[in-house]
């Protein structure tokens, strides 16, 4: 499949370069913005990485699938662009451990507040439910850059934890906490949605 | 044996399958005992699926001129490239013949 977009790429088909630059520049603005800590920046870099991909498609020797390449490509330049700039990356490392609901245990560890059944709440239904969704969108929209970039690049492009910290330049342990910062947040505002049942 | 809160800790690295063998036990044993956790992990299961598919594309910008008149560039050139390996292709035939 990868070959075969090469092919077409290289073919110099532009419906097939609309579309995969409509699937992957989001997350490139991601990987990029995490990094550089700046929107007008991030959105600098993924074009210079986009002209760089033009560039070297035919160098691509398919050792990585395709759109690793690629991201590895905007990783690079958005390194390149931060230690120019003087930034690093300021993540909040501490351990992940508070991120749990502290009101929901008692001091001996177990439950005060039991969780909500999630039974009526199937993912089927909040993909098919518009208001949830924006909700889901909206918690996503706030989450830190690095949080965003590393939930793309988890739950959409499938990279393990070393390959994500090798992108964003931040230790694998860093990514474990960051990955669950995030999903917690997100779970945390569907609970509450399930308080208020209504809503969904 | 664990306690709830190190249960809800731990969850959403057990869902990706991203605990030692020994921490994936405990989990088990405690999930297996406790409907409260259960629950939790179905949570922290569930939300991994909504988030595996419904990330927001919020971030699409359209393709600049630069990148299009540079994707062209490279259309033209694989489209001479062709038209060199056609002619080239035409003269090996009549040579043969």
């Amino acid at each position: 499949m990868d070959s075969l977009l090469h092919t077409r790429l290289l073919a110099g088909e532009q419906h097939a370069f609309e579309e995969f630059f409509a699937e992957l520049n989001p997350t490139m603005l991601r990987v990029a913005q995490s990094i550089t800590g700046n929107r007008a920046t991030s959105e600098e870099v993924t074009q210079d990485a986009w002209l760089a991909v033009i560039e070297k498609l035919q160098s691509f020797n398919g050792d990585a699938p395709l759109r690793h390449w690629v991201l590895k490509i905007v990783s690079n330049k958005a390194l390149t662009r931060a230690t120019r700039d003087g930034k690093s990356n300021s993540l909040d490392t501490s351990s992940a451990t508070s991120d749990v609901n502290n009101d929901a245990f008692a001091s001996n560890g177990e439950w005060r507040e039991p969780p909500n059944l999630w039974d009526e709440l199937t993912p089927e239904r909040i993909l098919g439910g518009h208001q949830v969704l924006r909700l889901v969108h909206n918690a996503i929209k706030n989450l830190p850059p690095t949080q965003q970039a590393l939930l793309a690049l988890v739950e959409r492009e499938k990279l393990s934890a070393n390959q994500c910290a090798e992108l964003l330049d931040i230790s694998a342990g860093n990514v474990r906490v960051q990955l669950h910062r995030a999903r917690e947040t997100i779970r945390q505002m569907l609970d509450e949605q399930m308080d208020g049942e209504n809503n969904l | 044996m664990l306690k709830c809160r190190e249960v809800c800790e731990k969850a959403h690295a057990y869902v990706d399958g991203d605990l030692t063998t020994w921490e994936k036990l405990m989990v088990r044993l405690h999930v297996s005992m406790c409907k409260n956790c259960t629950a939790f992990i179905d949570q922290a299961r569930k939300t991994k699926t909504i988030l595996s598919k419904s990330l927001p594309n919020d971030l699409s910008t359209p393709m600049s001129p630069t990148l299009v008149a540079a994707f062209s560039k490279l259309k033209s050139e694989s489209a001479g490239e062709q038209t060199t390996s056609e002619k080239a292709h035409i003269r090996r035939n009549s040579d043969d013949s």
